[in-house]
């Protein structure tokens, strides 16, 4: 079993099947932000699935990173996830936080999320819809499989 | 009247949560989707790649008269430019959203194509 595995299991383990989540804009337009917040509302009802968000990330399991990694805000981040307890997840939203998206290449970011933390799920879109998050934490804890992509 | 009503209106209201999941919304009309390649339409011409302002798209011509066509949906807007540049209509936009992957691969979808460039 490698390490991943382990720690997976030990997510599933520690955290039952409830989730508490951490938002971290690391420069995002607000798009995947919008979709973020609609999660919460009557419509999408995240919490009828045991999920929430949580204003700290010292109360958190997981790491919601929407937006490309702007160079000012790269150490905050890496203090974010430093703050959270184990065992963590980091999940990356939208196509700016999953591959640099269309600001990657500018003075002021570095790029995705990923050299940064260790995004465990990525979740494309641009914004990904509201379903499409649920689908993406629900594969971060293992409740939903992954639909795999034609490779030939 | 007007704050009787108000007050009455949640209690009046149907349940609007949506059933997902496992029951997925239908999107409105209109709604540019996941864009996916209908391999077997697609000749290659490399327009899909041209247009695409993020570069999510890549067709690379091989050796023996084929192309591999690749998308990246951790780089795609869903603009859906690729769908109107299509020569063939081989790029559809569909409703799929289950998009998320554990890996940064697992978000590329890959194809290989017949490629007629070089007819």
């Amino acid at each position: 079993m490698t390490e991943v595995q382990q720690l997976r299991r030990e997510v599933a383990q520690k955290l039952g099947r409830s989730l508490h989540v951490r938002h971290l804009d690391s420069g995002s337009c607000n798009g995947c932000d919008w979709e973020l917040s609609a999660l919460l509302n009557p419509v999408y009802d995240i919490q009828r699935l045991g999920i929430d968000f949580v204003a700290s990330p010292r109360h958190a399991d997981l790491l919601l990173v929407t937006g490309v990694m702007t160079r000012n805000l790269q150490e905050a981040a890496l203090l974010t996830y430093q703050a959270m307890p184990e065992p963590r997840l980091v999940v990356a939203v939208g196509a700016c936080a999953v591959g640099g998206g269309v600001f990657a290449n500018t003075y002021a970011a570095s790029g995705s999320a990923e050299p940064i933390l260790p995004v465990d799920v990525f979740i494309p879109g641009c914004p990904p819809r509201p379903e499409a998050i649920i689908h993406g934490l629900l594969v971060a804890v293992e409740r939903m499989k992954q639909r795999p992509l034609p490779l030939c | 009247m007007g704050l009787l009503d108000v007050l009455l209106r949640p209690l009046r209201s149907p349940i609007v949560t949506r059933a997902y999941p496992p029951q997925a919304d239908v999107p409105d009309r209109g709604h540019r989707g996941t864009p996916e390649l209908a391999p077997e339409r697609c000749r290659a011409s490399g327009d899909c790649a041209t247009v695409c302002p993020t570069r999510a798209i890549v067709v690379s011509e091989l050796r023996d008269g084929t192309a591999q066509w690749q998308l990246d949906y951790g780089l795609c807007i869903f603009c859906g430019r690729c769908v109107e540049a299509c020569p063939e209509d081989a790029i559809v936009a569909t409703g799929e959203f289950e998009l998320a992957g554990r890996e940064r691969d697992d978000v590329i979808a890959m194809h290989v194509v017949r490629s007629t460039a070089r007819d």
